[in-house]
């Protein structure tokens, strides 16, 4: 069965709006298409800081709408398990 | 083939060898998913020695491998490892590289695809000298690796944080290690002169067997590797070659002039990828090489793929179709098929080091 367009969709301007926000707030010298969407947050990859995360937590609530949970070290292992919980998060409401 | 020096050793343990990049390695102490659970759960020590392993002097080094590796060197720190590559002229990728400064030293490993391709960090001059014969690189990954890394050197190796590089003593030998884990647990690597290397293997061996845990080939570390999220050049990157299609910007500082391929891989930036590596997990035994469709349409192609034992099924990476290389989506192994993989977000494990930490007593 062919994939589910408007999912794809959605999910597609999700990674799209967060890179362009995280490239942003981050000040990171990378441009949208250099960031795969697997790409680790904390250690190897972005390699980001305490500081930085404040910063994706803010992002993330300021621009989706969404509470990040006290303990986010898993939502945070990569943009994809950010983007997962965005996701998850939206269609609670 | 470059031998390994510990090989009589290793076989004592029930080893059954492989080669990596030229080299020999341990592929395997006849458990693999035995290895897997010790790096997921306990503690597993592997043999790394099949790298290239190489020393400058900082004050030459640092100019002389900024011109050829794809980050900026020139922003190492004292006592931190940058995780970068070198590609060939045409902008494939030949080696991963990490690159650790300590006392006066850069001190280099190079996972490469073969010898001969680390061709030009061997030209680099600045007191050049080569350890990949006279070294062993042994490392110890899982939730409890740190234990192992306490018992030998003490304390103090809770100052590491990822990314760093120590100099130790050992029966009268200089060893570094490094905390540069590859499987999402705690990661610590010895490098050490031949001298000390069975005294070494002897010691930690005795750490990884006081926390339950084992010797293991490198088979069960790529699983892990694969699990954790990390790059592996023996697998999507012998069979993808291009690191934007790879996802390794992130290795490269884009704002420098040149490097080794710099030239073939900002074009390639330039005009924009059409393909990326993306996870897929599926119930099926699916091989490198294997097609993916959507509907009728080929998507992508399988690059590497392998049974996880942690998640139960068959974990691989495909080369997709940029428009389609999204995680959460059903993909067929046949044109019209059903819905027999599944695209994913990497990683899929929670790693127990990330939940537990270190349980300092």
């Amino acid at each position: 069965m062919p994939a589910d367009i408007d999912k794809l969709t959605r999910r597609r301007d999700i990674c799209a709006l967060l890179k362009e926000k995280l490239i942003e707030a981050l000040d990171i010298p990378y441009t949208a298409d250099d960031i795969h969407e697997d790409i680790s947050l904390i250690g190897a990859g972005l390699g980001l800081d305490s500081l930085d995360i404040l910063e994706i937590v803010l992002c993330v609530e300021n621009n989706f709408g969404i509470k990040m949970p006290e303990a986010s070290a898993h939502v945070l292992r990569s943009f994809n398990t950010l983007v997962d919980f965005i996701i998850e998060e939206q269609d609670k409401k | 083939m470059r031998k390994l020096a510990l090989e009589s050793r290793w076989a004592a343990l029930g080893a059954k060898f492989g080669e990596l990049g030229g080299a020999q390695c341990v592929e395997s102490l006849g458990d693999a998913d035995a290895e897997v659970a010790a790096i997921r759960n306990t503690a597993a020590l592997c043999d790394f020695s099949f790298a290239k392993k190489y020393s400058y002097d900082e004050s030459e080094g640092l100019d002389a491998l900024d011109a050829v590796l794809a980050a900026n060197i020139l922003k190492l720190r004292y006592g931190r490892i940058i995780d970068t590559f070198l590609a060939e002229e045409n902008g494939k990728i030949a080696a991963e590289v990490f690159a650790g400064d300590i006392d006066d030293k850069l001190i280099l490993t190079a996972e490469a695809l073969g010898d001969g391709l680390c061709a030009p960090l061997e030209n680099a001059g600045a007191g050049f000298e080569d350890l990949s014969l006279s070294h062993v690189f042994l490392s110890v990954d899982g939730p409890l690796a740190w234990k192992a890394a306490k018992g030998i050197f003490g304390s103090d190796i809770f100052n590491l944080p990822y990314l760093s590089i120590e100099k130790y003593g050992f029966e009268g030998e200089k060893v570094y290690l490094m905390r540069n884990g590859k499987t999402g647990e705690f990661g610590y690597q010895f490098m050490a002169p031949n001298s000390v290397a069975e005294k070494l293997l002897d010691a930690l061996l005795k750490e990884i067997e006081a926390v339950g845990g084992r010797p293991c080939g490198m088979k069960a570390h790529a699983i892990a590797r694969m699990e954790g999220n990390f790059f592996n050049i023996y697998e999507e990157g012998a069979k993808v070659g291009n690191p934007l299609e790879l996802g390794l910007q992130w290795m490269i500082d884009v704002d420098k002039e040149s490097f080794a391929g710099s030239e073939a891989i900002f074009a390639n930036r330039s005009a924009g990828v059409s393909k990326k590596v993306v996870a897929l997990e599926s119930g099926l035994p699916i091989a490198c090489g294997d097609n993916i469709y959507n509907g009728e349409e080929k998507v992508g192609e399988i690059c590497a793929a392998m049974r996880s034992p942690t998640l139960g099924k068959t974990l691989a990476l495909a080369l997709f179709d940029k428009n389609f290389a999204y995680a959460g989506f059903g993909f067929s192994t046949a044109p019209g098929g059903g819905d027999d993989v599944k695209t994913i977000s990497r990683p899929p494990i929670l790693a127990q080091s990330l939940v537990k930490g270190m349980e300092q007593e």
